[in-house]
C-alpha cells in the first residue's frame, strides 16, 4: 500500500482550511459574542475577521517565501538551526492538544445529543481509529475528503438556519456600538481563536502544487469562514436575544434544535444536523492530527510519517479523557485559545517574517556596500 | 492471506447488520408522552397511604402531583383496540423522581421526545421556587424541545389530562393541533417555551397561554402573566386579544360597536402596531403606540336604507371606532402596568435598544418607574369594506 502522493491543489487547499477551522468553534461562538460584547456581537465578529484577513496573509507571504519548506526549515533558514527543531515541537504541541480538546468536545456533544448510552470512551476511541485510518492514507486522501465533506456538513447547517428566519428580531442588536472600547478590543483575540487551525498552512503549503494560486486560496477560505461565521452568530444571537445566548452552553446546536422545519417527516430535524456536522469536526480533527504527525516525522527525520499516527493515538485518546467535565474542557480551552493559540497563529509567523525581511535587507545592504 | 481477508469480512459484516437489532425497542413498545401537568401537592392522607410504597426511611420531599398522557399508538395507526389515550398521575419530589415512579406503573418505554405541552396548576406557577425548579429543568434538558406548549390553568392539570376529547386522541396531541391550526384563533396567547424562557431573561415578564376545563370540555383561552419568575396574574379572553393587538401579533379581530344605538360588528384586518418609547422634558416615560387597521362592516341592520354605504355615515363609524377601541387598548396596557407591574410589552427593551443612554439613567429602579410610564394608544382605521350588500 505505497501512497505516495504529497501533492494537492490550491482548490483542495482551499476545501481543507474551511473543513479543518469550521468545527467546534462557531458552536459555542455566540455564546462568547454575546457574554462579552451583547449587541454588538456582529460588529465585533466582522473586526475580527477583517483582522484576521490581514494577519493571513501575512501568513500566506511566509508560506509563499520558501517554496518546498515546512514551519521547520523555514525558522531553521530564518533563525538557527536548533530553532527549527524547538519551533517545529511546538507547533506539534499546539496541534496535538487542539487536536485533544476537540476531540473531547466532540465526545462531549455526540454524548449529550446523538448517542446517550454508549460510553464516551468508546464514542472518542472508534472516532480516533477513523481519524488514524485517514491520517495513514496521506495528505491527497484528506484533500480528496475535504472537498467532499465541505458540502456536506455546512450546507444542511446553513439551511436549517434559513428556515429560522420567519422568527428573528434584529433589533436585540442595538443599541449599537455602547459596549466599551477596552471590551471590544479584549474581545477580538476570541474571534482569532475561533480560526485556529488556519496555521496548518503553514505546513500544507508544502504540499501545494499551484503555488501561486495558495494566497487565493487563503483569502478565499477566510472569507467563506468568516461569512458562515456571521451566519450563525446573526442567527442565533436574532433568535434567542442576548440574555438568553449567554447561558446556552452550545447556542447554535439549542438553535438547530428549536427550529420547527414545516411538513417534514422527522420532528426533531437536530440529529440530522448534528450528524453532518460531526462530519467537519472529523475533517478538523483529521487534519490537525496528520500536520502534527508529518511534523513529528520531521523532527525525528523519520521518511515515513504511516508508524507515527498509530503511536499518538494512546497519547491523544488518554489525554483527551483527562478533563473531569465540561466546564474543565471549556475553561482550558478558552486559556489555551488566549495564550498559545495567538503565538503559534499570530506571533511566530510574524516574527518569522519581519526577521526574513530584515535579513534580506542586510543582505542587499551588504551587496551594495560590496 | 486472501482467506483470512474473507473470514474476516463474514466476521464483520453480522456484527454491523445485527448490532443494530440487539437493543431495538419496537415502536408499539414506545410511550410517547405528549403532554405532562404540575399540581401542587398539598400532603392529604390518601396520598400519604400510597407513600408507603416507597420504603423509605427519610421523608418524602413530595411538592408535586404530576400526570402524564400519551397516546395509544397503534390505535391511532389503525390497528390496535381499547382506550385512545392513557393517563397516570403520581406523587413526586421532582420531574425525574416523578419519571422514576411511573416508570414502574407501566409496560412501556417512555419517550420525552414528542412533548408537546406542559400543563401548570395556578399554585405551583405562582410559587417561586417550584416554578425555577421545573423552568431550569425544562431549559436543562436534551430532550425536551423548546417548541412545546407551556400552559397554566386555574383547574387541576390533573383533570385537564384525564379529558376525553372524544377525537381518539390525547390531550396532548389535541392542544398541538388546536395550537398550531392555520386558522389561529386571537383569543389566545401562543408562545412557546422558548419564547417565554427568552422574553423573562429579557424583560422579566412573559404571557404563557391559560388552559381551562369547563365540564367535558378543554379550552385554550386568555393568558397568565408571568413575571419574576413567576405567575402574577391572569388575563381573560378580550383582553389577550388586545394585548396581542398591541405586541402586533394579531392580523385579525372582530369588535362589536354601537354607532346610533344600534350594534353594529367591525372586522379589523391587516392590523399593523408600531411602539415608539420616548423620554419627554419632564423626565417622564412616555410609549406611544401607532397602529393602523382596516375595517369591514360584516354586521349592520337588516333592511336599513343604504346607511352603511353613505360616506357621512361610514366616517362617524371610523371616529367611533377609533376612539371605543383606543381607549379599549389604553386600558388594558394600564391594566397590566398597574395590577401585574409587568412590562409584557417590552417597554423597557426597546429602551435600552432605541434609547440606550435613558435607559442607562433608569435601570436600575425600572420597576418602580414602569408603572408610572405614560401610555397613549392612536388606534387608525379606515372601513374599506362593507360586505356585497348596500
Amino acid at each position: 500500500m505505497d501512497r505516495n502522493n504529497d501533492v494537492i491543489m490550491s482548490s483542495q487547499l482551499y476545501s481543507i482550511l474551511v473543513t479543518t477551522v469550521i468545527g467546534i468553534g462557531i458552536l459555542s461562538m455566540p455564546r462568547a459574542l454575546a457574554e462579552n460584547v451583547g449587541p454588538d456581537s456582529l460588529i465585533v465578529l466582522v473586526l475580527g475577521s477583517v483582522l484576521f484577513l490581514i494577519i493571513a496573509l501575512l501568513i500566506q507571504r511566509l508560506v509563499t517565501k520558501f517554496p518546498n519548506k515546512t514551519i521547520i526549515e523555514m525558522s531553521a533558514n530564518v533563525l538557527f538551526k536548533p530553532m527549527g527543531t524547538i519551533i517545529g515541537f511546538g507547533y506539534f504541541l499546539h496541534l496535538l492538544i487542539s487536536t485533544v480538546l476537540v476531540v473531547r468536545a466532540f465526545g462531549e456533544i455526540t454524548k449529550n445529543f446523538l448517542l446517550l448510552n454508549t460510553p464516551i470512551e468508546v464514542i472518542i476511541i472508534s472516532f480516533l481509529i477513523t481519524v488514524v485510518y485517514s491520517v495513514r492514507s496521506g495528505i491527497e486522501s484528506i484533500a480528496r475528503l475535504a472537498v467532499i465533506i465541505l458540502p456536506m456538513s455546512i450546507f444542511p447547517a446553513l439551511f436549517v438556519m434559513l428556515v429560522a428566519i420567519p422568527d428573528l428580531d434584529f433589533t436585540y442588536f442595538l443599541p449599537i456600538l455602547k459596549t466599551p472600547l477596552p471590551k471590544i478590543i479584549k474581545t477580538v483575540p476570541q474571534i482569532f481563536f475561533s480560526f485556529i487551525g488556519f496555521e496548518i498552512i503553514l505546513q500544507l503549503g508544502f504540499f501545494v502544487k499551484d503555488r501561486k494560486n495558495i494566497k487565493k486560496a487563503a483569502i478565499k477560505s477566510i472569507l467563506f469562514i468568516s461569512s458562515v461565521y456571521f451566519v450563525f452568530t446573526a442567527i442565533t444571537i436574532a433568535r434567542f436575544g442576548i440574555a438568553e445566548t449567554k447561558i446556552l452552553t452550545w447556542p447554535v446546536v439549542t438553535l438547530f434544535k428549536s427550529v420547527d422545519v414545516p411538513g417534514t417527516l422527522l420532528e426533531n430535524v437536530e440529529a440530522v444536523i448534528m450528524a453532518t456536522w460531526l462530519l467537519s469536526i472529523f475533517m478538523s480533527v483529521a487534519v490537525s492530527y496528520y500536520v502534527a504527525t508529518f511534523l513529528l516525522s520531521r523532527i525525528l527525520k523519520s521518511k515515513e510519517h504511516n508508524y507515527l499516527a498509530l503511536f499518538i493515538l494512546p497519547l491523544v485518546y488518554i489525554l483527551s479523557l483527562i478533563p473531569k467535565n465540561i466546564v474543565e474542557v471549556y475553561e482550558f480551552l478558552d486559556k489555551f485559545a488566549n495564550i498559545v493559540s495567538i503565538t503559534m497563529i499570530f506571533i511566530i509567523p510574524i516574527f518569522l517574517l519581519f526577521i526574513s525581511f530584515l535579513k534580506r535587507k542586510s543582505k542587499k545592504g551588504m551587496k551594495r556596500n560590496g | 492471506m486472501d482467506r483470512i481477508k474473507i473470514y474476516l469480512i463474514i466476521l464483520i459484516i453480522p456484527i454491523l447488520l445485527f448490532s443494530g437489532c440487539w437493543d431495538k425497542v419496537e415502536i408499539d413498545e414506545r410511550a410517547f408522552i405528549t403532554a405532562i401537568g404540575y399540581d401542587k401537592y398539598e400532603g392529604g392522607n390518601e396520598a400519604k397511604e400510597e407513600n408507603v410504597e416507597k420504603e423509605t426511611e427519610k421523608e418524602p420531599l413530595n411538592r408535586y402531583i404530576r400526570t402524564i398522557t400519551y397516546p395509544n399508538v397503534s390505535l391511532i395507526a389503525g390497528k390496535g383496540q381499547g382506550k385512545p389515550f392513557f393517563v397516570y398521575s403520581t406523587v413526586c419530589a421532582s420531574w425525574a423522581d416523578g419519571r422514576q415512579q411511573i416508570a414502574l406503573r407501566d409496560n412501556k418505554n417512555f419517550y420525552v421526545y414528542h412533548l408537546k405541552a406542559v400543563i401548570f396548576n395556578e399554585e405551583i406557577a405562582r410559587d417561586e421556587e417550584l416554578f425555577r425548579e421545573m423552568f431550569d429543568t425544562f431549559e436543562r434538558s436534551v430532550f425536551l424541545n423548546r417548541k412545546l406548549y407551556f400552559f397554566v390553568t386555574p383547574n387541576k392539570a390533573q383533570d385537564i389530562l384525564m379529558t376525553d376529547t372524544g377525537k381518539n386522541m390525547d390531550v396532548g396531541l389535541y392542544i398541538d393541533e388546536l395550537m398550531s391550526k392555520e386558522n389561529k384563533p386571537t383569543r389566545m396567547a401562543k408562545s412557546d417555551l422558548g419564547t417565554i424562557a427568552v422574553d423573562l431573561r429579557e424583560s422579566n415578564a412573559a404571557l404563557a397561554p391559560r388552559i381551562i376545563k369547563s365540564k367535558d370540555e378543554i379550552k385554550v383561552s386568555g393568558a397568565g402573566v408571568l413575571k419574576d419568575n413567576k405567575l402574577v396574574g391572569m388575563l381573560g379572553e378580550l383582553e389577550t386579544r388586545d394585548v396581542f393587538i398591541l405586541k402586533g401579533k394579531v392580523k385579525l379581530a372582530d369588535y362589536t360597536i354601537k354607532v346610533d344605538d344600534k350594534f353594529i360588528v367591525v372586522s379589523q384586518t391587516d392590523l399593523k402596531t408600531n411602539m415608539k418609547t420616548y423620554e419627554d422634558k419632564d423626565g417622564n416615560i412616555n410609549v406611544y403606540f401607532d397602529i393602523r387597521a382596516e375595517g369591514d362592516i360584516v354586521q349592520h341592520y337588516f333592511r336599513t336604507s343604504k346607511e352603511p354605504f353613505d360616506e357621512k355615515y361610514i366616517d362617524r363609524v371610523n371616529k367611533k371606532v377609533n376612539e371605543l377601541i383606543s381607549k379599549e387598548l389604553g386600558d388594558v396596557f394600564k391594566k397590566i402596568q398597574k395590577d401585574f407591574g409587568a412590562d409584557i410589552f417590552k417597554v423597557g427593551e426597546n429602551l435600552r435598544k432605541f434609547h440606550p443612554a435613558t435607559w442607562n439613567k433608569i435601570k436600575d429602579d425600572w420597576d418602580e418607574i414602569y408603572p408610572k410610564v405614560k401610555v397613549k394608544v392612536d388606534y387608525k382605521m379606515n372601513i374599506r369594506r362593507v360586505g356585497i350588500k348596500q
